[in-house]
């Protein structure tokens, strides 16, 4: 019997152990802020003419990530017959008191970074890449000539950001997508 | 362990109930006296211990059979029948062989005999040695794998994995991220001896809600002779240049006989993988593991002390990295490797990759009461690891300098089990149990695919057996308390949730043995199982899968009916078994497609887990015929049919119906000492045509034929010494292939010839 009592004197202590641990709320882990990830939630094209001077703009907009609410998708609205300099901006709005500009870091890793436009049902819009990394074209500033005859029947506009480090090669097809937006054209 | 009986030598014969029995204990292999054996009589619930040499009187005898368990430190116990009819001298030996272990759970009186239990044979563990320890399962019929490329995978039984399938090492439920397909269980194949799978959730002893089966590793026995003793593993592999040595030692003083030791470490390292065609850029592997384990018996009770460190870094082939769902089409179409997924051998290990770290502590008590039956009690604390490295690092350049994980999780669990195996009563024995967990997962890094939580499991549960002749039947409950406390973030918000499931199981199984050659066992199940963290709280991008997945934690728990059944049949050229289930699931929690989701990435499939009704089936059956006296050959089969009654289509994922021949040669020479053992063999595969096409990226590879072959050699020397060298070569034609169930199907090929040489010394 001595030995029950021994065992009965270890499952207490066992119960007793199991429940020190009783503290109800759960400590977040090592992360200082949630969602300090870097990420891009907002695309802007800005479309300026050749004094500089803005006439437009269109953006991706999806301020909490992926799923959740679904992202904004404005339509680039083209005049034929007019040449447009469009710079693009990258920013992580996740926090609206805190917008991050993540074009300054494309442009920090240019040699690794491009940008491709693709077009499908649209004619008499040519886009040129106008900037470079010293070697290849980055994208981030583009020349667009659009005909005086442009049309666009429900057109797309295909923008890529490909991520091709060490294997850049002024082609679209090396390296993994970090942005994919389809972004419909009216030409006018 | 095997009981003989030596030899019967009545005295004198006596009418009452005064008659004794005494002997001695004896090691078969040495014949050394094992010194404080135990003996006791199940009838009158008494024993006593032999002394220090082995010898042992039981008194107070009357004129019937009794039924006496003799067990011995480092053994599994067993049951012998001895009629009395005088003061008799009975001698009991024991067999020590190296491939059988201590039951180290419980008593062997309770080793479920009615469920379908697989033990990897010691054939088997060495042509495997040096795989990851779910490769070295699925040589069990009717268990397969889900891999992620070749390094990564974990075991599917009866079509299901993850929160479907739990380990259970040495003793303890293995805690870790196993809910991802990705997570490979951390678990040393090196640290243990004996691998045993039970199909189904009929065992209720280890956990509930396992609705696939269990994983049961379980190490040796400490040794009980003094003197030390070890083991040499050494192996190398040509595909990807793998090496891996383990040694082990274990001993035991002749000052201090009751205090037994083993030390284990293993290390492994292996490059670029090669498919018939190309290396895969960065899949090499590193392993590094130790384990101790101490232990001190007393007649009476017995402690034992284990720890155990898993340390892995994996690299992940770069040709499967995707940014989203064009780049997985574009992969899937293309037909060559990409310039940047070039490259030939190598041993570097980049980005990306994961890092774990497993870590289990464990305190483990035995008490042999007096009339009380027989007590264990388990402390164990783990301590898991997982870091997932991206390809790139982060743009910033200041984050990317720092060269952290994208994710990073921590998962610490405290476990305490009790269990009470009450003395056996005539046909009956019970085994009572409770256990509690308590665990907490903290994210590290700045993705939390799954949130920071806290988990309490409470479970207690009762098995009752009974046996009589040919015929077993055990009964078993369970319930487990499942307490959830969740730290999410909602929109840069922390929110707490809690959630909480109590959960059934109640299992009836049956053993009846027709005669000696013959037998039917089979299990009828009902088993409950709450909701996993990752399927009430996932969210957002599954990294390496391309979808985006999303938890829901308005789920309600699984409710399982199975049965299945075993039958047996052995005789001295022909031995065949088949095992065949059949599963209706309630409720049960399956990843829905809901389409596809737009992202700044573009468009990724997303999925919701949800609850559907299931039902599913299968066999397994094996074939073995001695051709003669040194040939065998050996046919086994496994099919499955799985469906999704609400949606009325098919489960997808599930691994496909195979057929494996092999033709083995053995030749053993009892004056030389030696053992040659030769095999080769064909596995066939089939082509999933099970599979809904909406729901695949792309349609499941074809079927495929691998060729295998081994040679062995097995020498023995004085003083229990052997030395083994076994050849293996995988894939012997060097035939290209996809597998249904390799997450990276849709970017390569499987892993091409692999000639394995391995070196077996034990001393």
């Amino acid at each position: 019997m001595k030995n029950f009592r021994i065992l009965f004197i270890l499952i207490l202590g066992l119960s007793i152990y199991s429940c020190t641990d009783d503290d109800d709320s759960v400590t977040p882990g090592t992360k200082v802020t949630p969602n300090e990830e870097e990420l891009i939630t907002t695309v802007q094209l800005i479309f300026s003419n050749e004094f500089n001077v803005i006439l437009d703009s269109a953006s991706f907009n999806d301020p909490d990530g992926d799923g959740g609410n679904a992202p904004s998708i404005d339509t680039i609205t083209l005049q034929s017959g007019t040449d447009y300099t469009v710079d693009l901006k990258f920013l992580d709005a996740s926090d609206a008191n805190d917008v991050e500009d993540i074009t300054i870091e494309i442009e920090e890793e240019d040699d690794e970074h491009l940008i491709c436009f693709d077009q499908s049902n649209i004619s008499g819009l040519t886009i040129n890449r106008s900037d470079s990394d010293g070697t290849y074209e980055i994208g981030l500033k583009s020349l667009w000539v659009v005909d005086s005859n442009a049309s666009s029947n429900s057109g797309v506009l295909k923008l890529t950001l490909k991520h091709q480090p060490g294997s850049k090669d002024g082609t679209c097809a090396p390296g993994d997508i970090d942005v994919e937006i389809d972004f419909p054209v009216i030409i006018n | 362990m095997l009981l003989l009986l030596l030899g019967i030598q009545s005295f004198y014969a006596q009418n009452n109930c005064d008659f004794t029995l005494s002997g001695s204990v004896i090691d078969e292999h040495d014949s050394s006296k094992l010194a404080f054996a135990t003996l006791f009589i199940i009838d009158e619930q008494r024993g006593v211990s032999a002394d220090e040499n082995g010898s042992y009187v039981l008194d107070k005898l009357c004129p019937k059979t009794y039924r006496i368990v003799v067990s011995h430190i480092g053994c599994e116990s067993d049951t012998a029948e001895v009629k009395i009819s005088s003061n008799m001298k009975f001698n009991f030996i024991l067999e020590h062989h190296l491939e059988e272990l201590q039951e180290v759970q419980v008593n062997a009186s309770l080793n479920e005999n009615t469920t379908n239990k697989s033990q990897l044979t010691e054939e088997k563990l060495n042509e495997n040695t040096g795989k990851a320890l779910s490769e070295m399962l699925s040589s069990i019929n009717g268990v397969s794998t889900i891999n992620t490329g070749a390094n990564i995978s974990k075991p599917v039984i009866g079509g299901f994995k993850n929160n479907r399938v739990q380990f259970i090492n040495q003793g303890i439920q293995l805690q870790s991220q196993q809910w991802g397909d990705e997570h490979a269980p951390e678990i040393d194949p090196f640290a243990a001896e004996k691998y045993s799978v039970i199909k189904g959730a009929g065992s209720v002893r280890y956990a509930g809600g396992v609705l696939g089966g269990l994983v049961i590793v379980e190490p040796k026995a400490l040794p009980i002779s003094p003197g030390i003793s070890g083991e040499l593993n050494s192996l190398y592999a040509t595909n990807n240049r793998l090496y891996n040595n383990s040694l082990m030692l274990e001993g035991k003083s002749k000052f201090l006989p009751k205090f037994a030791w083993r030390i284990q470490g293993s290390f492994k390292r292996s490059g670029n993988i090669k498919t018939p065609n190309y290396y895969q850029k960065n899949t090499g592997v590193s392993e590094l593991n130790g384990s101790a384990d101490l232990g001190y018996f007393e007649e009476k009770w017995n402690v034992r002390f284990f720890y155990s460190l898993f340390n892995s870094e994996i690299g992940i082939f770069t040709g499967v990295h995707i940014g989203n769902l064009t780049d997985l089409r574009n992969a899937i179409n293309r037909s060559f490797l990409r310039p940047e997924d070039q490259e030939g051998f190598s041993y570097e290990i980049r980005r990306p990759k994961q890092n774990i770290i497993h870590e289990l502590t464990k305190l483990e008590a035995n008490f042999y009461p007096t009339d009380l039956g027989k007590v264990n009690i388990k402390l164990a604390r783990q301590f898991n690891i997982r870091e997932e490295f991206d390809q790139e690092l982060p743009r910033n350049k200041e984050l990317a300098a720092l060269n952290i994980p994208e994710f990073s999780l921590s998962l610490e669990s405290y476990s305490t089990q009790v269990n009470w195996s009450l003395p056996s009563s005539n046909k009956f024995q019970t085994d009572l149990g409770v256990s509690l967990v308590n665990q907490e997962n903290s994210i590290n890094s700045f993705r939390d695919f799954i949130p920071d939580y806290k988990q309490d499991v409470y479970s207690f549960y009762a098995i009752e057996k009974w046996q009589h002749k040919k015929t077993e039947l055990e009964l078993g409950f369970r319930i487990d308390q499942n307490n959830f406390r969740v730290n999410k973030i909602i929109s840069r918000e922390f929110e707490e949730f809690a959630d909480e499931f109590t959960n059934l199981t109640i299992s009836f199984g049956f053993n009846y043995e027709f005669t000696k050659s013959q037998s039917l066992k089979g299990n009828l199940t009902y088993t409950e199982r709450p909701p996993a963290i990752n399927e009430l709280y996932s969210s957002g991008l599954h990294h390496g899968s391309a979808s985006l997945e999303f938890g829901n934690n308005e789920l309600g728990k699984e409710k399982s009916s199975s049965f299945d059944l075993t039958y047996q049949l052995k005789k001295d050229k022909f031995q065949y078994e088949v095992y065949g289930y059949i599963r209706y699931i309630q409720d049960f929690i399956f990843l829905n497609p809901t389409g596809l989701d737009l992202t700044i990435r573009g468009a990724f499939p997303s999925y919701d887990w949800e609850n559907t009704d299931a039902l599913v089936r299968g066999f397994d059956q094996t074939i073995q015929y001695n051709l003669t006296s040194n040939f065998t050959i050996i046919n086994s089969a496994s099919f499955l049919w799985a469906n999704n009654l609400d949606a009325n289509n098919l489960l997808i994922n599930m691994p496909s119906n195979r057929v494996e021949t092999s033709l083995k040669y053995k030749k053993s020479s009892e004056e030389r000492k030696r053992t040659i053992t030769a095999k080769a063999g064909n596995q066939f595969v089939l082509k999933q045509n099970r599979f809904n096409e909406e729901q695949e990226f792309a349609v499941p590879p074809d079927s495929y034929s691998l060729f295998f072959t081994s040679f062995s050699f097995k020498k023995e020397f004085k003083n229990k010494q052997t030395i083994e060298s076994i050849i293996t070569i995988d894939n012997l034609l060097n035939e290209v292939y996809r597998d249904y169930l390799n997450r990276f199907r849709f970017f390569t090929d499987e892993q091409g010839r692999n000639i394995t040489i391995r070196l077996n010394y034990n001393f």
